[in-house]
């Protein structure tokens, strides 16, 4: 009776307003989303938000009506003053003496202080979703009742529905049934039989990450863009205009493609595509890219512009082209590497004995190696294959540069040198530069305008100062100039171009690229026995072979399982194993990393926690304490021969009942009396770095250090706010950590993953404060730890700055240990 | 809840943790998973970023002449006048309040329920009886 029940509550025919996740079609329950007209109720079923929110946010979809029964009659929610519809701003506030609130938002309107004169209490602002659910006063809760009698929909299946709907706008929820929704890619292994298994279970991999990318790119198209229009230096016009920020998942980078076009009638239709040469940071929200081309750019008209993300599938292609090579080519890899790199465990670790190992084990112009960097070295030198594991600070630059000297010296040919990152090849670039190699830095077409410390290393500039190649000086200059040069002129401009570019990568002792930038068609034809990647465990594994199959008979690792991984997007395809790096996989197949243990950044007393904690007490301290005190600079430590301490905040602050909070304004106000202080007593705003795992509270600290802060906003503005993974192979003699909040629902960036948070301890030269909770912290295995850790060297403390106290303040037991 | 030992440092953290805990106790059907965990990261996620859109544009406020309704004005109830049996099934008494919308040029009045626990009530209820006092 009870399946009948059932049955007849899912074939009758619902009204329209029936929850399109669970059926329930109480109006007082139903919420419409005014961007697809779906309906939507607000009871959570099993998930942690009711339905209607956990559209909005997977769909990210922001507007809502009420239904015209429901409690509150028929209505679109907007802000009473300034009609702005996201409800994820939208709150009330109560009048002071009658029992009436009114629809506001949270900025600017509901924070006016005349509010208070026309008897308003502005303080008392409350957000319109709470708990992830809309006010039950609003939009009823259907009873646990109806809930339990209509559709059983679980979070993986909400998930499916609302992928499936960006494809068929009218599925249901039976559609779900359908074949093929449901694969699961195959798992990545320890081993694998051959190069074909190996390319069948990474192709499919990077083809989902790239199914990924390009859905999330090809979504983010934004309109009524404004535009200012500015010509660079290389003559090519340059648009300048504003993102709205509609999805976090997006990170906009230097070298990203972008579609500008005119929509107005004060020109004809016009589209250009151009390189992003700026990204938001301290200096504004702006957004800049180069036009590839300036032929009948409208720059005369101002706005009505439409932005559109270009997907490019180059490093993908690539990575897929690395797999197949390495399948079918047997002269990708030598023999050795091919199966090492597989896991066939019956190949004996080979050694090259007849390596003549130099006795001056150093490069030139580099500092002298200590003993673990010249075993490091010699490891290196001996075998086809090594890792190296150089923790934070150890000099992993400094060795991986020397190891590159020697092998050119020992070999004499060519070594070509990768990083997943551009700034990290840059830096190992600028080093191995300085040993006196002929070094050649290959950059990708769409980065050429972007300034770099090594910009005079690029191909790209060195064919310029090119002696002997007059003509294609001349046909480069007209081609700036004129801005096009005519068909004849142009092929002979390539030809000539080509020509130079092969002679310089022939010539040249070093090439540095990004791993992916190795799959580039110019270093197609070359061969590189000798390749070093720098901060592989940053890498995919696909990643990594785009330069292991140019040729390698040896191969390098040097990298940090320790610290963060690489990033990769689509969750399937990290589930089934893409985010685990080469150097990892090679550990577990019980390759051993040869560890560097000096470390040579850290005041010793901040290296102390990391290296107990994240690499077993190997670290030994290279500076001492003197070697780290900052002369002349007066500040309030808590304990005069440590420069740390965790600075207690207890002031919370909710975001609108989201469940956590991401912005704390309180934080913010200690981060800029910590960074005023050292300001004040003579520290350059370059030494100091700022921590906070969320773009939301990145924002606000640099508004609020700008316009709160007592000192010239410029000072502020020459501060670096960013998220760990932005200082993650980089220093600074100050580091302040602003924790906002940490819980156990983590995402991207989040402080409870103990590879970020090592990434996090370890930037810092001088000193280090952390600001934030202890009893939210403390709930974290990890940060438990840390937290006693602090407690026991006496620097928890709270209190204003010039009477910091220890603070008593209890912890949670915590809930669990991290992984 | 002798999860935390509080000292009274961390007085408006505490409430905010016995949320939490609150959440998991009313449902009771929540399943934990990581779909649902990248959905409240998300959420978070869109929270802050709509902010941060509010900040960082700088949108001009809107015209600010919201004056309480005088048929409202006139016709004050006091705390007991508007209390009243809820519609909610487990009858807990509600409150009555105007909600003031706009759509368009619209202006509209509903009728709301607000929770007789909510903040707003107390604040209402206190206030009142702090002027009786006087
Ligand atoms: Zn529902
Ligand atoms: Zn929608
Ligand atoms: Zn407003």
């Amino acid at each position: 009776e009870e399946e009948e029940e059932e049955n007849a509550f899912y074939t009758k025919e619902l009204p329209e307003w029936a929850c399109r996740y669970c059926g329930i079609h109480d109006p007082a329950s139903a919420v419409m989303c005014n961007v697809c007209h779906k309906w939507f109720c607000n009871g959570r079923g099993n998930t942690s938000g009711s339905h209607i929110i956990n559209h909005l946010v997977r769909a990210k979809h922001r507007e809502v009506s009420l239904h015209k029964d429901g409690l509150v009659r028929d209505t679109v929610l907007e802000c009473y003053a300034c009609a702005v519809k996201n409800v994820f701003v939208l709150g009330f506030i109560p009048a002071k003496a009658e029992s009436v609130v009114v629809l506001l938002c949270r900025q600017p309107c509901a924070a006016q202080s005349s509010l208070r004169d026309m008897n308003w209490d502005p303080e008392q602002w409350k957000p319109l979703i709470n708990d992830r659910a809309m006010l039950p006063w609003l939009v009823r809760v259907p009873s646990e009742a109806e809930q339990l009698r209509a559709r059983q929909i679980t979070a993986q299946q909400i998930n499916k529905l609302e992928e499936l709907w960006k494809e068929n706008a009218s599925a249901t929820f039976d559609d779900l049934e359908r074949p093929g929704v449901d694969e699961e890619p195959q798992q990545v292994c320890l081993r694998y039989e051959d190069g074909f298994q190996y390319q069948n279970i990474f192709g499919p991999l990077v083809k989902l990450e790239a199914d990924y990318d390009k859905k999330l790119k090809e979504s983010q198209t934004q309109d009524k863009i404004e535009v200012r229009w500015d010509v660079g230096l290389n003559k090519k016009i340059c648009a300048y205009f504003t993102l709205a920020k509609t999805d976090g998942d997006m990170r906009l980078m230097h070298g990203d493609e972008l579609r500008l076009r005119y929509l107005g009638d004060l020109h004809k239709p016009w589209s250009g595509v151009g390189h992003v040469i700026k990204i938001p940071d301290n200096f504004g929200e702006e957004v800049g890219i180069e036009l590839k081309s300036n032929v009948g750019v409208p720059t005369d008209c101002r706005d009505k512009f439409v932005v559109d993300f270009v997907w490019k599938s180059t490093s993908f292609d690539r990575m897929q082209a690395a797999l197949r090579k390495f399948a079918v080519d047997d002269s990708s890899v030598s023999p050795y590497i091919y199966h090492r790199l597989l896991g066939h465990v019956e190949v004996d670790e080979l050694i090259f004995r007849h390596i003549h190992l130099p006795k001056q084990l150093s490069a030139p112009n580099l500092p002298t190696l200590n003993n673990s960097q010249q075993y490091a070295l010699k490891h290196a030198l001996q075998r086809p294959l090594s890792l190296i594991q150089g923790p934070p600070g150890t000099g992993k630059t400094v060795t991986s540069a020397t190891i590159v000297y020697q092998l050119v010296k020992q070999t004499g040919g060519s070594v070509l040198v990768c990083a997943p990152s551009n700034t990290a090849v840059d830096q190992l670039t600028e080093k191995i530069h300085k040993t006196g190699l002929k070094v050649v830095r290959l950059c990708a077409k769409s980065r050429e305008a972007i300034d770099s410390p090594v910009s005079f290393l690029a191909l790209h500039n060195q064919i310029r100062n090119l002696e002997d190649n007059g003509e294609l000086q001349k046909l480069q200059q007209l081609k700036e100039e004129t801005g096009e040069l005519s068909s004849a002129d142009e092929k002979r401009y390539r030809m000539l171009k080509k020509q130079s570019e092969k002679t310089l990568l022939e010539a040249a002792d070093v090439i540095c690229c990004t791993c992916v930038g190795a799959g580039d068609p110019r270093l197609a034809r070359l061969k590189f026995h000798s390749i070093l990647i720098d901060e592989s465990m940053q890498a995919t594994e696909p990643e990594c072979m785009v330069p292991v199959v140019l040729g390698a008979k040896q191969v390098i690792l040097v990298g940090d399982h320790c610290q963060l991984g690489p990033v990769v997007m689509c969750k399937k395809a990290s589930r089934a194993g893409l985010s685990q790096s080469l150097f990892e996989r090679l550990v577990v197949l019980g390759i051993r990393p040869f560890r560097l243990t000096v470390q040579y950044r850290m005041h010793p007393q901040l290296a102390q926690f990391p290296s107990n904690f994240f690499y077993e007490g190997s670290l030994q301290n290279g500076v001492a304490d003197g070697d780290r005190t900052m002369k002349g600079v007066s500040f309030p430590w808590p304990q005069a021969d440590k420069p740390q301490f965790f600075y207690v905040t207890s002031g919370q602050e909710e975001i609108a009942g989201s469940g956590t909070s991401y912005l704390n304004r309180t934080e913010a106000a200690s981060v800029e009396k910590l960074v005023t202080r050292f300001l004040n007593s003579g520290v350059k705003p370059e030494q100091i770095g700022v921590i906070t795992p969320y773009e939301g509270q990145r924002a606000y600290l640099v508004q609020y250090m700008q316009y709160q802060g007592p000192l010239n906003q410029k000072l502020y503005q020459r501060l670096e706010v960013a998220s760990v993974d932005a200082f993650q192979g980089r220093e600074k003699d100050l580091i302040i950590m602003s924790c906002v909040r940490s819980n156990e629902h983590q995402g991207i960036g989040f402080l409870s993953d103990p590879r970020r948070l090592n990434v996090a301890l370890t930037r810092a030269r001088y000193g280090i404060i952390i600001v934030g909770n202890p009893k939210v912290l403390s709930k974290q295995g990890l940060w438990n730890h840390l937290l006693h850790h602090f407690k026991e060297k006496k620097v928890l403390v709270e209190g204003p700055l010039n009477n910091l106290k220890e603070s008593m303040m209890q912890f949670s037991k915590p809930k669990r240990l991290v992984n | 809840d002798d999860e935390c030992d509080d000292d009274g440092g961390g007085g408006d953290v505490e409430g905010l943790l016995e949320e939490e805990e609150a959440d998991v106790h009313v449902n009771l059907k929540h399943v934990k998973c990581e779909e649902d965990d990248d959905f409240m990261s998300a959420l978070d996620r869109m929270m802050a970023d709509s902010v941060l859109e509010r900040v960082t544009t700088m949108p001009k406020p809107g015209q600010l002449d919201i004056s309480v309704p005088v048929h409202i004005k006139s016709a004050k109830k006091t705390y007991d006048q508007l209390l009243s049996e809820g519609m909610e099934e487990e009858n807990k008494p509600v409150v009555n309040f105007v909600f003031l919308t706009r759509s368009g040029n619209k202006q509209q009045y509903n009728n709301v329920e607000m929770p007789i626990d909510s903040e707003l009530v107390m604040k209402l209820r206190s206030r009142e009886e702090a002027e009786r006092a006087e």
